[in-house]
């Protein structure tokens, strides 16, 4: 492999890493509070808001069930008030973050939903207020299991990060379509599937062990 | 002291059939005294309202209707502010334990200390202290996970007192341990009680709990107090059909199934046998009545049942016998003169009856 390709999978895994992590950073900032006001104002919840848990389920819904691809395109118009353009890394994180968002919404109330609800009753019980339930009851003990979803977000966003280069997004997807694809460069199709194989594999690893350092609840 | 007047909790339920709403009374109209140090027992049935009753109490289920006091504090009147104010001197333990699985024990020990914002230093300090009155100093840095259900007990005691309360609640916190672990964790409470001068309100469904440790006991059924009083009167006198269920899984005191087959009656005829049972408590207990009874009358008796037990290291016990020959009478006026209370059951033909 010459030198040039070298320095185009550099510069697409370094593209495609900018991409997942900075929508990764906007998906959990937000995605986080979304799922903790998911989990409180349902049913079960401490502080139970049926018209708010109901409107924003809906939201979280209609993003959750558009396709990606979709989504992409659907954004673009938004995308280019926001970042100026509408292609680009810059513009995929737009729509990355976009599908992220609700996904870890979704994923942050089903862990604090999977809490023992004594546990929640004790520490009402004891006068804990509903911050100090959210910091030191749900938040600690849902943890492991928003750390592996947390994982599983950073995986999704891999994936959908190389669907942004199909449309000029950038990164690893983009070589693989215009030089692999469109060229025949078979060594360049090969090479981005191993580093993002790789790439899958490492959060993977990390997340798991991150998930088992952190749970406690099992005799083990 | 803590007092509930009138309490009653009503759930708006939907009639699957008819779609009409009615109400439910959980609990209705409840009225208790509950004097400062002393444990008291609320017995019920599963469904019977107690796990509702006892959450009145710290208003985790307001009531409906009625007034709940804490020494001298309307707790149904409360400020949510003030209301978690007054849970921080509140104990509860439950049946589940509902320990934080991701905090170690000194961690859960902690906890309520955080809520009430004591220094990190004085945290330590009492985590320690109250860790070794429960006997779990040895634990402090397991996880709940790694603990025996007994262990876990103790650390929820260690909780609910950690921020030195004026009440316990106790939440069936026996029903899933063994019976050896049970009786160590109810001495550990009636410890606690005698030491601190706690308060304890307690809900069960076993009469052994109460036995074991109340001093005073109320029977729900069906959301109401049937009988409250003294362990003691609930226990020689009961006088509710609810009561007396309750107690067969402690007392027996039914005549044998062999035995009710014979030609057993409620009314005499000619020189039937007489059916006994007498209950007995406290010093009387080790008096020897039966032998006194044989030897001043003219009688032979016969023990059918016999059960005794201690009521908080009191004995107490049943008898149920039959009572034969010329003077029986004359022994049952002897019985019933003692401080005793007798029962007659019925009577059998002298023909029929028990082979010896």
């Amino acid at each position: 492999m010459s030198d040039d390709l070298t320095a185009l999978l550099v510069k697409g895994s370094l593209e495609t890493l900018y991409m997942v992590g900075v929508s990764s950073l906007f998906a959990f900032a937000a995605g986080l509070p979304l799922g903790i006001i998911l989990s409180v104002t349902a049913e079960t919840g401490i502080l139970r808001n049926k018209p708010l848990y109901s409107a924003l389920s809906s939201v979280v819904n209609v993003f959750r069930s558009v396709p990606y691809i979709i989504l992409m395109v659907a954004l673009m118009k938004p995308t280019k008030w926001i970042v100026g353009s509408s292609i680009g890394i810059n513009a995929a994180i737009v729509s990355l973050s976009a599908a992220a968002i609700p996904f870890v919404g979704r994923v942050v109330e089903s862990s604090l939903r999977e809490i023992d609800p004594g546990i929640v009753e004790a520490a009402q019980a004891m006068g804990a207020g509903a911050g100090e339930i959210i910091r030191k009851v749900l938040l600690p003990e849902g943890l492991p299991g928003i750390i592996a979803g947390f994982t599983l977000t950073i995986i999704n966003l891999i994936g959908y990060s190389a669907m942004a280069g199909v449309l000029g997004g950038g990164g690893l997807g983009d070589l693989a379509v215009r030089y692999g694809y469109q060229r025949f460069m078979l060594d360049v199709m090969i090479s981005t599937v191993i580093i993002m194989v790789l790439m899958v594999q490492f959060i993977q690893i990390v997340g798991d062990k991150l998930a088992v350092l952190t749970r406690h609840d099992r005799n083990g | 002291m803590i007092r509930l007047s009138n309490v009653s909790k009503i759930y708006r339920i939907k009639d699957p059939g008819t779609s009409e709403t009615r109400d439910f009374y959980a609990i209705r109209d409840i009225s208790l005294d509950i004097g400062e140090g002393s444990i008291y027992g609320i017995i019920g049935r599963s469904g019977a309202g107690k796990s509702t009753l006892i959450r009145c109490v710290n208003m985790l289920e307001p009531p409906t209707a009625g007034r709940v006091f804490i020494n001298g504090t309307e707790m149904t009147a409360l400020s949510p502010g003030a209301l978690r104010a007054a849970r921080r001197k509140i104990g509860m333990i439950f049946q589940s334990f509902n320990l934080l699985l991701n905090r170690t024990v000194y961690g859960n020990i902690a906890f309520p200390l955080e809520l009430a914002k004591w220094k990190k230093s004085e945290i330590r300090d009492r985590v320690r202290e109250i860790a070794s009155l429960v006997g779990i100093e040895g634990k402090l840095d397991q996880y709940p996970a790694r603990l025996s259900g007994g262990q876990k007990q103790r650390v929820g005691i260690a909780r609910a007192l950690a921020n030195k309360p004026d009440l316990l609640l106790s939440d069936e916190a026996t029903s899933a341990l063994d019976p050896q672990t049970t009786k160590s964790v109810l001495r550990l409470i009636r410890d606690i009680n005698e030491k601190l001068g706690l308060t304890v309100i307690l809900i069960t469904h076993e009469m052994n709990v109460i036995k074991e440790i109340c001093d005073s006991v109320a029977v729900l059924e069906d959301g109401e107090i049937v009988e409250k009083g003294p362990v003691q009167q609930i226990f020689t006198n009961p006088l509710k059909k609810a009561t007396k269920e309750l107690l067969t899984h402690v007392i027996r005191s039914e005549l044998p199934e062999s035995f009710t087959g014979l030609g057993f009656r409620r009314l005499p005829s000619g020189d039937s046998d007489l059916v006994l049972q007498i209950w007995f408590f406290g010093d009387i207990a080790a008096k020897p009545v039966v032998s006194d009874l044989v030897r001043k009358f003219d009688v032979d008796v016969n023990i059918l049942v016999a059960h005794i037990d201690d009521i908080r290291s009191v004995p107490f016990g049943t008898l149920i016998m039959r009572l034969s020959g010329e003077d029986k009478e004359g022994a049952l006026e002897y019985l019933l003169g003692m401080k005793l209370r007798v029962e007659v059951m019925g009577y059998v033909g002298r023909s029929d009856g028990i082979t010896r």
